[in-house]
């Protein structure tokens, strides 16, 4: 008995898998989710202090809150030799399993993103972890940041 | 670290990721967001940005527009703590027709209405008076929209 029950439970798994459809990792209705970490925590954070993000319920996409990150420029004279800075804001998925994406024939990965303040050649992109036989990293194209208050805009 | 300054090797003309597929370069079970990465000018203003939803979207893709800076169709409704009456707010890129369902904390469907929802700005206001002091859920669903919203009556 115990044999066919989990043949069945398995299954069942498979065929989920399979339909797969839209995937959220993090919504931020209820915590801060993998991107929990200050802005400083990445190594690549020349050019700017390090702020803590916080939910915020004034404005979202979905449900009832979005994440809100400040990123503030490091005072004059300490600016990085490239003229630019750039954050590595991190996901900690890299321990958490549950929060891996499994690999479907189609589809597309982004997320929401909303400011008006960004500065004139603000960009922003993904860096994807492929949890495979060899594991590597891949960054995506860099995008323009849109300055839009109040309309939320999805970068895929 | 690979830095392709792209989507990896699989990609499409629009250069927009392709989970997977045969020939594909993504050879793993599972994939996941290791950062987000944010560039800006040295010496620039305080910049504040807001995130949602990361993951997965292709339901929420809209051919329409393609790949690029997606528009969003808000969908809100205040207040969220109300006395008698809610409101949802609808800011939509299109014409669409949605169904709102509201259900109490035991899953009971207490609301249910269809409506026209026009382009652009629109409000919509539901009338709870008679109903008990309780947590209810409103789910609004239509052409690439399902949307849940959480209420609390006092």
């Amino acid at each position: 008995m115990k044999k066919v029950l989990l043949t069945a439970i398995f299954f069942t798994l498979m065929v989920f898998v399979g339909t797969l459809k839209a995937q959220i990792i993090d919504n931020f209705d209820t915590d801060k989710g993998t991107f929990n970490r200050g802005t400083a925590t990445a190594g690549q954070i020349a050019g700017i202090f390090g702020t803590i993000p916080e939910l915020d319920a004034t404005k979202f996409v979905s449900g009832t809150q979005s994440l809100k990150v400040l990123y503030r420029d490091y005072a004059a004279g300490s600016a990085p030799t490239d003229n630019n800075w750039y954050d590595r804001f991190l996901s900690d998925a890299d321990v958490a399993t549950a929060k891996n994406l499994l690999n479907a024939k189609t589809g597309y990965i982004g997320f929401w993103l909303e400011t008006s303040t960004a500065p004139i050649g603000a960009k922003v992109s993904l860096l994807l972890k492929d949890v495979g036989t060899v594991s590597y990293y891949v960054q995506s194209i860099k995008k323009d940041v849109i300055n839009d208050a109040g309309v939320f805009k999805m970068y895929e | 670290m690979t830095d392709k300054d792209q989507w990896g090797d699989r990609t499409d003309q629009n250069g927009t990721i392709v989970l997977g597929g045969s020939g594909g370069q993504f050879n793993g079970t599972a994939l996941h967001i290791n950062a987000i990465i944010f560039q800006a000018p040295a010496n620039s203003a305080d910049w504040t940005l807001n995130l949602d939803d990361v993951g997965r979207h292709d339901e929420a893709r809209d051919q329409n527009t393609g790949f690029n800076y997606l528009v969003f169709n808000m969908i809100q409704m205040y207040p969220t703590v109300f006395e008698s009456h809610v409101t949802l707010q609808l800011n939509l890129e299109k014409s669409k027709s949605l169904e709102i369902q509201i259900f109490d904390y035991q899953g009971r469907q207490v609301i249910s209405k269809s409506i026209e929802a026009l382009a652009g700005a629109t409000y919509h206001t539901f009338d709870m008076s008679q109903m008990a002091s309780s947590l209810y859920v409103a789910k609004i669903k239509g052409e690439n929209i399902n949307q849940s919203i959480k209420l609390v009556k006092k």
